[in-house]
């Protein structure tokens, strides 16, 4: 049952999102809501070729559209040396691309005009001269010697990036020798798009008069961003002010920065006016960040009576033309090594090769902690595999396996030291909210009528929530967050973080922490994100971090807002501080429980009566830098029947049950599972940026790449475990992100068992119904 | 780069087709949906071309050329240029047969490798294939009807 924002003891309680009433009634203010006077409109020259070398380009048809201001090219930019930037890999990246291109749709110039329809009109005007080259689109044929190398400005010739691996490779071939049982997989998780509804954008503001820029931009890291940029362009950082304001989904596409953002600023630095620059749809799914493209194989090997012995993975990471991945410095492959899961595997061996090819640059983690989809797709996938090579019920196979809770804090294979979980408690709960052995015993009645029904499981562990800084940064930023609260007069409050949310509810919960924290309700709590001239530093709102880092920020900044209010309402009982205690809404006297004071009474005095010789005021500002990520996990069911007429796959149930430690507002835990399972979905059913031989984009819009609706979306049933985080200062782990890296194996193993009596083992995602009919045609089931 | 190919029958000797396929005017004018074309010397023309493939329209800038590869046999046919983001490009062998009838005749045997990129390629989808083909084909379609024409003028 939902409450107001003005209930008291809010945490844990499903306070009504503060943000909704403005984000429901079409009064957010979004990036391209944001009209400043004097306004210039930039569009972007994009190469048609995925492979292409420039013989020349002409712009002076383009500069006579009327309106057009300047047309900036890759020359241009070398000039100021600003033709290539730095990707949050390590890898650099063509800003406008000089000598040749890389990939359909890279950006070749940028126009920019009064109006923004000039500005396209004058994009289509500009005359590129391409020599068309051999594109290259698939990874293992890049690594071929036959393979034309695509990076020329790199000293390594060669279309191989990096080889990164973990774990005891000896120990683990040794094991998987060793082992009566084993398994091999091949797992396939194609390249997919976050594809917010709004698409990527900015508007560049500098001020000639006072040097100062003002960057609007949809941003989930404004102040990374501001870094970045000053590392880029030159200009001092506290003469950059970036603002993100609301922002339209970004599920890791706004954590880059792009390089339509560049020119937009060097435009409006050379012409002195603002330059705003908004994506198209078909901008935004064919060049900004995709996610995945693994081809993955899995090797597991087993006791006869089903115990894990070893893991052995290894990878192929399409990366297209630039390494544009946004993962922490140590990590290329993210934290691809929580990929032994939920299991107690005794041994594991990891390796990915990060490869080159003539697609758009990438990969982020769509709405998962760094490649942590892709690691859970993999081992949810490879223990179904070896559930049916055992002949073994798949919940009972993961029972034998799991990390028991007396084994916290357990140290797995490939080194992280999980914090909490009880994998067992959470999986018999999602199996008695499905009615499992029933729907078992259904499903055999079901498939003697010659119906095609199938459970697919996965019981799923997740790391999320980086730091600590000791072992995760970005370009060397170490990965902390903050929260600075100011207790008004009245004792309201206004708290800022290093974090920006998505709508991912940030305005509440974080007003619920320190609400609770502090004896008061989350409507005295306004939360402030997004400003970095404002916030204090942080590295953003991405991989599930934000109530990891900037939530514990909170807490703990709230808590020393009450050490000093402990002071002062000792101050105004009258008494020594010892001797004075917070009972979780109040400050009481000892023993004398009618003499308290409330934060507001204590707030006044901060300002008007503080004890003698103490600094006035009610502040505090905390960086938080965890010391270590937090494990979220969850265990899904997927039941589905697959129609033999058409491959059509129906989900006729799922159920979710997610433990992500504390929960402080189960409403938007609730909301966050739905988007992520309603993610999963599609990513399993429907999506997949195809690219054919030439390299053409084949899905670069909502025609060809398909965001599931609620026509589409089943419908979910969630309930939730609550096994707290040891170190985190509320126990909470991060959420947002545990549906979409945990539904996609569950329903793949859901139509795997379906069709496994007939022989079937693996089916590729997206599991379109084409794909599903020609299964079935090739088993003689297609009706 | 995919391949089509067809063949076609004309009622007309081999040396008139011949002289009628190496003549870029013919060529030019055997465009579908061409706008404008201007012959450059005697195996070029450029030429301005609509072009619409499911929700995607552009007008294409096209340099095209008709080699003579060995005269009265066999031809090359090149076509490449773009417009709006979009570029396209063919390239043609078309070989020439005397017929077997009694009346003279030739037997055109065309091979085409089409390459699409940009939003014409990806915003078309999977209509691209069967667009493609259907507007390669009018071109030899075209040039049937062409010669056919001047035959009847001319015989």
């Amino acid at each position: 049952m939902a409450v107001e924002a003005t209930e008291a003891q809010p945490l844990g309680k499903a306070v009504k999102r503060k943000e909704d009433p403005r984000l429901i009634r079409g009064q957010g203010r979004y990036l391209d809501d944001i009209v400043l006077p004097n306004m210039l409109y930039m569009a972007l020259v994009r190469s048609p070729y995925a492979h292409a070398r420039i013989r020349g380009i002409d712009v002076e048809e383009a500069l006579k559209v009327p309106g057009v201001q300047a047309v900036l090219t890759g020359e241009d930019l070398a000039q100021m040396n600003l033709h290539w930037m730095p990707t949050l890999a390590g890898d650099k990246q063509m800003v406008l691309a000089t000598g040749k291109v890389l990939f359909q749709y890279q950006e070749v110039a940028a126009v920019v005009a009064d109006s923004r329809a000039a500005a396209e009109d004058a994009a289509q005007k500009v005359q590129v001269d391409y020599e068309p080259l051999p594109a290259v689109v698939d990874p293992f044929f890049a690594l071929t010697p036959d393979a034309p190398i695509l990076r020329e400005d790199r000293e390594e010739k060669s279309n191989h990036i990096w080889h990164w691996e973990v774990g005891d490779k000896e120990a683990t071939d040794a094991a998987l020798a060793g082992s009566p049982v084993r398994i091999k997989e091949v797992i396939r998780m194609p390249r997919v798009h976050p594809a917010p509804i709004e698409p990527c954008g900015c508007i560049a503001d500098y001020q000639k008069a006072t040097g100062k820029l003002t960057w609007y931009v949809t941003s989930q890291a404004p102040h990374a961003h501001r870094t970045v940029l000053a590392m880029v362009s030159g200009l001092p950082e506290h003469m950059i002010h970036v603002i993100s304001p609301d922002v339209g989904g970004g599920f890791g596409n706004k954590v880059p920065v792009y390089p339509g953002y560049v020119c937009a600023v060097v435009l409006s630095l050379k012409l002195g006016r603002p330059v705003k620059w908004v994506e198209t749809r078909t901008e935004n799914i064919a060049t900004t960040n995709f996610a995945r493209d693994y081809h993955m194989t899995a090797e597991i090997g087993a006791t006869e009576d089903g115990r894990v012995t070893a893991l052995k993975v290894s990878t192929i990471a399409d990366h297209g033309a630039f390494d544009a991945a946004a993962d922490p410095t140590r990590f290329p492959a993210g934290l691809f090594s929580i990929v032994t899961g939920s299991y107690r595997f005794p041994v594991a061996f990891a390796e990915v090769d990060g490869v080159y090819t003539n697609k758009a640059p990438g990969g982020v983690a769509y709405r998962c902690s760094f490649r942590v989809t892709e690691a859970s797709f993999l081992i949810e996938r490879a223990m179904q595999t070896l559930a049916l090579k055992l002949n073994m019920d798949p919940a009972e196979l993961r029972r034998r396996n799991f990390i028991q809770p007396d084994e916290f804090p357990y140290q797995s294979a490939l080194g992280w030291t999980y914090d909490s979980g009880n994998y067992e408690s959470t999986l018999n709960k999602a199996l008695a909210l499905v009615d499992y052995d029933r729907l078992r015993q259904e499903q055999k009645e079901r498939r003697e009528r010659g119906e095609l029904v199938g459970i697919g499981l996965s019981t799923f562990t997740e790391i999320v929530g980086a730091g600590p800084s000791h072992t995760f940064d970005i370009l060397g930023i170490k990965m902390f967050d903050s929260c600075e609260i100011r207790v008004h007069p009245t004792g309201k409050v206004i708290a800022r973080l290093g974090t920006r949310h998505q709508g991912q509810g940030h305005e509440t919960t974080f007003a619920q922490i320190i609400a609770h924290e502090l004896g008061l309700t989350a409507s005295d709590v306004l939360i402030e994100e997004g400003d970095t001239d404002t916030a204090p530093y942080g590295l953003g709102t991405y991989a599930s971090r934000s109530t990891p880092t900037a939530g514990g920020a909170a807490a703990l900044a709230a808590r020393r807002i009450r050490q000093k209010a402990q002071q002062i309402a000792a101050h105004l009982l009258e008494m020594a501080p010892e001797d004075v205690e917070w009972d979780g809404s109040q400050f009481v006297a000892k023993g004398l429980p009618s003499r308290r004071v409330s934060m507001a009474e204590v707030a006044l005095a901060a300002y008007t009566n503080v004890p003698p010789g103490m600094e006035p005021g009610l502040e505090a500002t905390y960086y938080y830098d965890p010391p270590n990520l937090t494990f979220p996990n969850g265990a899904y069911v997927a039941v589905v029947s697959i129609d033999r007429g058409t491959g059509q796959v129906r989900v006729e149930r799922f159920v979710a049950v997610d433990d992500c430690g504390t929960v402080i507002n189960p409403m938007v835990v609730e909301g966050q599972v739905h988007g992520g399972l309603t993610e999963g979905f599609g990513i399993a059913f429907m999506q997949e940026i195809a690219f054919d031989e030439d390299g053409n984009c084949l899905a670069p819009n909502f025609m060809e790449y398909l965001v599931p609706t609620a026509l589409e979306t089943p419908r979910w049933e969630t309930d939730r475990t609550e096994t707290p985080s040891p170190h985190h200062p509320i126990g909470a782990k991060g959420v947002g992100e545990s549906p979409n890296v945990g539904s996609p194996a569950a329903f793949v193993n859901a139509v795997v068992d379906a069709l496994s009596p007939y022989g079937v083992t693996n089916v590729d995602i997206p599991m379109f119904p084409w794909k599903i009919w020609e299964i079935l045609k090739t088993h003689g089931l297609a009706l | 780069m995919k391949t089509y190919s067809g063949s076609m029958a004309i009622s007309a000797p081999i040396e008139v087709a011949w002289a009628f396929l190496v003549d870029p005017h013919h060529i030019a004018a055997s465009m579908p949906d061409v706008q404008e074309y201007q012959v450059t010397d005697e195996t070029h023309f450029t030429a301005k071309v609509k072009v619409g493939i499911g929700p995607v329209r552009a007008v294409l800038d096209l340099t095209a050329s008709v080699e003579p590869l060995s005269p009265p046999r066999e031809a090359r046919l090149q076509v490449r240029g773009g417009g709006m983001g979009s570029g396209l490009e063919l390239i043609s062998t078309i070989v020439l047969d005397p017929g077997d009838g009694d009346e003279p005749s030739t037997q055109i045997t065309w091979t085409a490798q089409v390459g699409v990129s940009g939003p014409l390629a990806t915003l078309g989808g999977r209509l691209l294939d069967s667009q493609v083909k259907k507007t390669t084909e009018q071109v030899f379609a075209n040039i049937q009807q062409g010669l056919a024409a001047q035959a009847a003028v001319d015989p």
